[in-house]
């Protein structure tokens, strides 16, 4: 967050010679400071590691259940090689993109019918509130049954993961626009719509954006959990089929894609939020 | 506000039933029209049947002890980890430095991710189930209690330096209730996941024994889609109890903050 | 110029229901306002006088008695009356023109007339340069001032302002006092302002409303028929000042045997 400058001390006095800069070392502190942080947050792993190899080596734990790091690594360099991790984790990411799109627009639409209508929020409230409090992997034994196992079951149970932190978000952002900013807009002789795109919208949109980023969140989640229940594609099935054939070192690396994917996905949200934050409406 | 509200039926605003009064009319009507399949449409009745059956059978009510043993269990292992965790990661700058990346590294990966490495390990029993559980609830814990140290004003600790308060005072007189706010907000999230693990990690870990997801699972299985139907609604009214409760027990203990919150 | 607009009110009553009780905000004001007029109104908390300006904005209705404007009732909010409030409510997403644009939303200038008339009441504020400037970036004073281009670039006939300088600071106040003087000299609009501040009120009004709580109504009119622009600590003012004050039980100091 960045203090607010204010425009009138950087305004120049009058009669006063604006001054050369002054010749500044460079900050030696900076890069030391991070660089360390680095190695010391890399020491505990490279701890792990160590352990690891000894106790691979040892065979402390047969060799099924512990893969010494190196098959992790080439295993890694083989489905990098074949394609079979990126075609995974395409048809995994392609499945998660298509139910946050379907289910942000349902989770919009519901929020913004409940934050705007109060006869609408009295009739969806109750069952939406019960809705959300279900946990979503719940569905998926029923869905089986209507769906099936092929793209529908994936699609609709990550579809209902991500409707309800879009309609809640939504929900709130539209909750939450200032009165006073609505009230800006009446001495302005605003119609409904003009309030609304020009107000309400840009006043929620903040909190549509976090909605967004745990949207993702909880998309990802239901996705690897669909994979790992009944599916043929996609990095929860290669998860799932490779711990069936006890290849652990395959189970790893699908562990830290799918870790690097929510990490990405998390940086990429977070970023986009905090551009929108720069206008949350604070002591307007 | 304190004192109890007169309860007004004119007051209740009934027109939150209407929409789930209408599905159920709608899903009634449409298992008698004769025009689906009614083992895959199954009525209500047949819902409240067999939910009847299996109540009196007794399987459901084993399930739900099976079940929430499991959760409570991992909870709790869990949240004393976690707050531990936290705590740690909070105020001591070098364990932050040390273990800090790890465990952010390692929180980006998606829950479920966890299972099959975890079955492997600990096979495909209780005591997986229970870790994954653990897991579950660590996570969030872990993060909300970090969030309530970090949160901990410089001033109230110069108070406690200036009092003579030792480590140990000063993280159980200064830093958890300071902290606790967000330590209840984070063992409230924990134990709604500690819930989604437990049903989610019956379904994938499928074995013989008791539990909710289980029967789930069996009904699935045997195409018995009123089976499902009965475990699913155990499976969300615990999950409401449990919330409902968490979030008076929050209430109670924050009472101090006053009723802006 | 903006053509001013005269102001009546005549036996105005407004009444709240809180918890099923009646609360009566406002007994019996009436309130002639000449065009071009500069009306303060002071008042302790409670007194309604904040509840009266909402009213005439417009945005409160359902009062009793008479409230018109030029002839014609006041019934809901209209571009002919203007508001500027005490937090300056700017867009945080909107830049400066952007903002003092945001009320000419509904206007029936064209695009150049809006264009033009933005731009000159942006410098009218004295914030030619800072069109492209957001909020975040602005202090107080410089946002309050935009808040009053945003007030006055629709050209209404009576400019509202309730307690608009009241969470400044003392030197931006007096600052943003004068250039409200200014700015009234300059176009010439009626202007009505809300204030508990006793000097404040003095110093820019015509006239001077008192006003007094549990139910408001207005206990006095004291003229001020001093020139403009006004010295603060000349006698004749102090002396309006203070017979003011005694209004709200504040002793005089003030020497009343004539000097």
């Amino acid at each position: 967050m960045s203090t607010a400058q204010s425009l009138e001390e950087t305004l120049p006095l009058d009669g006063v010679q604006p001054r050369l800069p002054k010749l500044r070392l460079p900050n030696i502190e900076f890069p030391t400071k991070a660089l360390y942080k680095l190695l010391v947050g890399l020491v505990f792993p490279f701890l792990l590691y160590l352990l690891w190899k000894t106790a691979a080596e040892q065979s402390w734990l047969p060799p099924q259940i512990l893969p010494p790091p190196d098959f992790v690594w080439d295993s890694l360099k083989d489905l990098l090689a074949t394609g079979e991790l990126a075609d995974h984790t395409l048809v995994s990411l392609k499945r998660v993109l298509w139910s946050m799109a379907l289910g942000g627009g349902i989770g919009l639409a519901i929020g913004f019918a409940m934050g705007l209508s109060p006869t609408a929020k009295a009739y969806l409230y109750p069952s939406f509130s019960l809705f959300s409090q279900f946990p979503v992997i719940g569905w998926s034994p029923l869905m089986i049954i209507f769906f099936g196992i092929d793209e529908a079951l994936k699609v609709s149970t990550i579809t209902i993961a991500v409707i309800v932190p879009f309609a809640v978000a939504t929900y709130k952002g539209i909750q939450n626009v200032p009165a006073k900013l609505l009230e800006v807009g009446r001495t302005y002789q605003f119609s409904f719509t003009q309030t609304l795109w020009h107000i309400a919208l840009p006043a929620a949109l903040p909190a549509i954006v976090g909605g967004v980023r745990q949207g993702g969140m909880q998309a990802w989640l239901a996705l690897v959990f669909v994979e790992l229940l009944a599916s043929s594609e996609g990095l929860g099935y290669l998860l799932s089929y490779s711990r069936n054939l006890m290849q652990l070192d395959v189970v790893v690396v699908c562990m830290i894609v799918i870790g690097l994917v929510g990490l990405v996905f998390d940086l990429v949200l977070t970023r986009i939020e905090q551009h929108f934050n720069r206008w949350a409406p604070k002591g307007f | 506000m304190a004192g109890t509200k007169k309860f007004s039926l004119a007051k209740l605003d009934l027109r939150g039933l209407v929409l789930p009064a209408l599905l159920l009319l709608i899903w009634q009507l449409v298992t008698q029209s004769g025009s689906v399949d009614t083992r895959i449409i199954v009525p209500p009745s047949a819902v409240l049947e067999s939910g009847w059956n299996t109540l009196i059978g007794g399987e459901l009510w084993e399930g739900l002890k099976a079940s929430l043993f499991r959760d409570v269990s991992g909870f709790l292992l869990g949240a004393l980890a976690g707050i531990g965790l936290g705590v740690l990661l909070g105020v001591s700058r070098f364990a932050n430095d040390f273990l800090g990346p790890t465990f952010h590294g390692l929180k980006h990966i998606s829950l479920f991710a966890w299972v099959p490495l975890l079955s492997a390990v600990f096979g495909r029993d209780d005591l997986a189930k229970i870790v994954f559980v653990a897991f579950s609830t660590l996570f969030p814990v872990v993060l909300a209690t970090l969030e309530g140290v970090r949160g901990i004003l410089k001033s109230q600790i110069e108070v406690a330096q200036v009092h003579g308060f030792n480590r140990w005072q000063t993280i159980t007189r200064l830093v958890l209730p300071a902290a606790s706010p967000q330590i209840l907000s984070g063992l409230h999230l924990g134990l709604i996941y500690a819930w989604l693990a437990t049903i989610g990690g019956e379904f994938i870990l499928a074995s013989t024994g008791e539990g909710l997801g289980f029967i789930v699972i069996r009904g699935r299985v045997s195409f018995h889609v009123d089976l499902i139907i009965v475990g699913m609604l155990f499976i969300g009214v615990t999950g409401l109890v449990f919330n409902h409760i968490a979030t008076r027990i929050e209430a109670r203990l924050l009472h101090w903050r006053g009723v802006r919150h | 110029m903006a053509h001013a607009g005269t102001l009546t009110i005549n036996k105005l009553n407004k009444t709240y229901s809180v918890k099923g009780q009646s609360l009566k905000v406002l007994e019996d004001v009436s309130l002639s306002i000449s065009p071009g007029e500069f009306i303060s109104i002071v008042g302790t908390s409670g007194c309604g006088k904040s509840t009266l300006l909402r009213l005439i904005i417009g945005l409160e209705n359902n009062y009793q008695g008479d409230l018109l404007l030029d002839g014609k009732p006041i019934t809901g909010t209209s571009l002919d009356r203007g508001i500027v409030f005490q937090e300056h409510r700017l867009f945080p997403w909107l830049t400066v023109e952007q903002n003092v644009g945001l009320a000419l939303q509904n206007s029936p200038l064209s695009e150049k007339e809006k264009r033009d008339s933005i731009l000159e009441h942006i410098k009218l504020v004295g914030l030619a340069g800072f069109e492209k400037a957001y909020p975040h970036q602005l202090s107080g004073g410089m946002s309050q001032r935009v808040a009053i281009a945003r007030g006055l670039v629709n050209r209404p006939e009576v400019l509202l302002l309730d307690e608009p300088f009241g969470a400044l600071d003392a030197m931006t106040k007096y600052r943003l006092q004068n250039e409200l003087q200014r700015i009234w000299e300059t176009e010439g609009i009626t202007m009505i302002l809300v204030t508990h501040d006793v000097e404040e009120a003095v110093y820019l009004g015509d006239r001077v409303v008192v006003m007094e709580p549990r139910p408001g109504r207005i206990r006095r009119v004291v003229p001020v028929e001093l020139e403009r622009p006004r010295n603060r600590t000349a006698l004749d003012f102090v002396r309006i000042k203070e017979d003011i004050l005694s209004e709200f039980g504040i002793e005089r100091e003030t020497d009343t045997l004539a000097a």
